[in-house]
């Protein structure tokens, strides 16, 4: 069995009509929810106005300002259904960017049609391509806009939606969800897309405040969330949640970074390690390991093991390193079942015979276990001693009044760089730069010690999870702290 | 999650108390990049060979004296090394201290010494501000050398004055301190034009500013210094010879505070207050124009530039 995007909103319409589909806040934060009835007939309306304002004769994408609202919720499903291309965008993405996405998007399609803006510009003709279902953008640690397109259109097949790995996180048809993150980044969408056909009650948190989503998640009974390791970081240590908050939740999914152990072990102290599941693959949908919290617990700082994955270490000149030896982690899924194409061709490294790689680094132990290496680019070269920035921000991160922090490198005219850090303070900590690096220096080695303190309220990060390093680069506002 | 023993948010800053330990503790901060208290270890702090090169290298330049590269490995704290640079604290009798070197995009604050006549509590204040801050300290004569301290208001405000314009000749001004240094700033505002800020800082927000002092007369000055000493008050180093010249300069400013008239200062008075009695309760309603009261030190950065 397979149906469409459209036939299978209908159908959970037609077969439980009352059943609340979308939990949303309107500007002024009051609640408002959708039954799948209701739902489906915007979606109809959607779909209805969509195939009027677009021309057939050309190939089209459809851009919706995703907000995590039940409107913008209800404009995808609608692309969705019409089956037209969808590319949800940063609602705070400016007009300069947007022109870059916009100019990459009219490469691949003749209409860049807006929903709720101006009538769509027809750029130069376009051929058609093979159909897409979404477009996501990614490149969001790097400051590179990328695009990258999930080929459509998409189909309900109970046994393949949502996808096996997203069933061995806890998921179940028909479960109330919680979706903290935007729905312009990767996860965040495609766990909405597989609610959506999955028969879900969406909690839609428009903005992430950690009391807030362990309200949610209490009040609303969810059943399923995924967050990212900040996410997870400041409901810790700022929300500090009980037991209790979390009865409902089947599983939390974790994506997007690096979690700190104190994290990972604080969420495993409160909900059990066979609840607590983390995902690494890249956006580009080359393969994807999991790691479940029992797992973890045996062999800590793992990702897990391949599903539907092979995964391959290979040394710089493209041949397989010995088991347990560093290299490049490439993998390979056999269907390319949510393998996506960079729209800017820009097309992700692979060996002749399928295994991919996004150029992380990592081991496989003999049982199969990735553990990944910080990312090359990441690290800080001090006086010729490389220093691991997750080292210093775990160190930080250990320290109580310490919610957030992300070390970088700043230039140092004998040492050519030292440490530096951005700090985000709990609001009501009294805490001196001395007591933190202090607090390094009974970890870390002494090169390893921030010099440079800087205290903000936030740390610019995607709204996936990740830190925008180029965003703290020496220079830029913040970045080179002065004495 | 659970915070061990050494997580306790605050590690014990520990302020200078002699200029030497004063001109250190800026030393330090310039180096290592962020404000130390004297009892810190540098080299636990990420201060590494290099830096304390520089710091061997300043102290060579401002004092003449060629320490021992490696003299930072013995003497790893402020007060460790300052007790090789003891005898100099003389050369650092001048009333102006620099508590702390802004980034040069704020005009500097000075703040006058409380009634022990000593500015090494207002490095708080400094951190507080931020680094980007400049902060001169005005420090009583008479601690380190055998001088006479002053004994008046007016005479403390003149001589005050003059070091002040010594490194800032024109205003605007920036002025302000606790206690005694509050009456004294109050005094330098009503002889100055253009006062931009004059901070009258309630004792309580800044820890030990009225420490050491006194409540009567010093009869054995050898068992006041061990006391001292075991508090932490002083150098572990220092001489019965500071209690009885501490003495005096208490003394002299009770006295000038005892005898001061306030000249009539017309700008708006900024007070720093905690919740007990405001710090201008017994000041006579003739030298008092507005008022603005404010929660917190940090509060001031945005009265200044």
């Amino acid at each position: 069995m397979s149906l469409s995007v459209q036939e299978r909103i209908t159908a959970i319409a037609r077969a439980e009509p009352e059943r609340t589909a979308l939990v949303g806040f309107d500007a002024d934060l009051a609640e408002q929810s959708v039954t799948w009835r209701e739902l489906a007939e915007s979606v109809a309306d959607g779909v209805a106005a969509l195939r009027a304002a677009l021309d057939p004769g050309v190939e089209s994408c459809v851009v919706v300002e995703a907000a995590n609202t039940v409107a913008a919720a209800t404009a995808i499903a609608a692309a969705l259904a019409a089956e037209v291309a969808v590319f949800p965008l940063n609602p705070a993405t400016p007009q300069a960017e947007r022109d870059v996405l916009f100019g990459l998007l009219g490469r691949r399609f003749g209409h860049v049609h807006v929903v709720g803006g101006p009538s769509p510009v027809a750029t130069a003709p376009v051929p058609h391509g093979e159909p897409v279902a979404y477009l996501l953008a990614t490149g969001a640690s790097t400051g590179v806009p990328k695009i990258s397109a999930k080929p459509g259109p998409l189909r309900y097949d109970p046994a393949r939606t949502p996808s096996l790995v997203i069933r061995q996180t806890g998921w179940r048809t028909g479960q109330r969800q919680l979706i903290v993150g935007p729905l312009y980044h990767a996860v965040p969408f495609t766990v909405f897309v597989d609610a959506l056909l999955d028969m879900n009650t969406v909690v839609l948190q428009p903005f992430f405040a950690p009391q807030w989503t362990v309200e949610l998640l209490r009040r609303h009974r969810v059943e399923w969330v995924q967050l990212t390791p900040t996410h997870m970081r400041e409901i810790l240590k700022l929300a500090r949640p009980d037991r209790e908050s979390f009865e409902s939740l089947r599983a939390l999914l974790h994506t997007a970074a690096r979690c700190d152990d104190d994290t990972k072990r604080g969420w495993i102290d409160l909900l059990g390690p066979e609840r607590v599941f983390e995902l690494y693959g890249a956006t580009e949908g080359i393969g994807v390991t999991l790691a479940r919290g029992d797992e973890w617990l045996a062999r800590p700082g793992t990702v897990g093991r391949g599903v539907l994955t092979q995964l391959r270490v290979l040394d710089d000149s493209g041949r397989p390193v010995p088991p347990g030896a560093s290299g490049t982690v490439f993998m390979r899924t056999p269907q390319r079942v949510g393998r996506s194409d960079y729209v800017n061709d820009q097309v992700v490294r692979a060996t002749p015979d399928g295994f991919a790689t996004v150029g992380d680094r990592g081991r496989v132990d003999p049982d199969g276990y990735l553990y990944l290496e910080p990312r090359a680019h990441g690290t800080i070269n001090v006086g010729g001693e490389k220093v691991d920035p997750d080292e210093v921000e775990a160190a930080l991160l250990a320290h109580p009044a310490v919610v957030d922090a992300v070390a970088v490198a700043v230039p140092h005219p004998a040492l050519g760089s030292v440490v530096g850090v951005h700090v985000v303070l709990r609001p009501e900590a009294n805490v001196r730069k001395a007591d933190l690096a202090a607090h390094c220096g009974r970890r870390l080695a002494g090169y390893k010690i921030p010099k440079h303190f800087t205290f903000v309220d936030r740390l610019p990060r995607s709204a996936a999870g990740k830190v925008q390093r180029w965003r703290l680069a020496a220079g830029h506002e913040g970045g080179a702290p002065t004495r | 999650m659970n915070p061990t023993a050494d997580d306790v948010l605050d590690t014990g800053y520990r302020h200078p108390r002699t200029p030497v330990e004063l001109w250190l503790a800026r030393q330090w901060q310039e180096v290592i990049g962020f404000a130390v208290g004297v009892g810190e270890n540098f080299f636990e702090l990420g201060g590494n060979s290099l830096d304390a090169a520089r710091v061997v290298n300043a102290v060579f330049e401002e004092f003449g004296v060629q320490l021992p590269l490696n003299v930072m490995a013995e003497h790893p704290t402020i007060e460790g090394l300052a007790t090789r640079l003891r005898d100099r604290n003389a050369l650092l009798a001048d009333p102006l201290v620099l508590l702390q070197r802004g980034d040069g995009t704020r005009p500097p604050l000075f703040l006058v010494h409380p009634a022990n006549g000593q500015v090494g509590a207002y490095c708080q204040v400094a951190q507080a501000l931020g680094e980007e801050f400049t902060v001169f300290g005005l420090q009583a004569t008479g601690l380190h050398a055998d001088a006479d301290p002053l004994r008046a208001v007016p005479a403390l405000a003149r001589a005050y004055l003059d070091a002040v314009r010594s490194v800032r000749p024109t205003g605007p001004y920036f002025l302000g301190g606790c206690s005694t240094g509050a009456a004294i700033a109050h005094d330098m505002a009503a002889r100055l034009d253009d006062v931009r800020l004059l901070a009258v800082i309630d004792d309580d927000l800044v820890d030990g500013v009225d420490e050491p002092g006194f409540t009567g007369p010093v009869p054995d000055p050898a068992e006041v210094v061990d006391r001292w000493r075991a508090r932490g008050l002083v150098p572990p180093d220092e001489t019965p010879a500071f209690v009885t010249r501490a003495w005096r300069v208490w003394q002299a400013n009770q006295d000038a505070l005892r005898d001061w008239r306030p000249q009539p200062y017309r700008g708006p008075l900024d007070v720093v207050r905690s919740d007990g009695r405001s710090p201008i309760a017994g000041w006579p309603e003739s030298s008092v124009g507005a008022v603005r009261e404010h929660a917190g030190v940090a509060a001031l950065r945005e009265l200044i530039g």
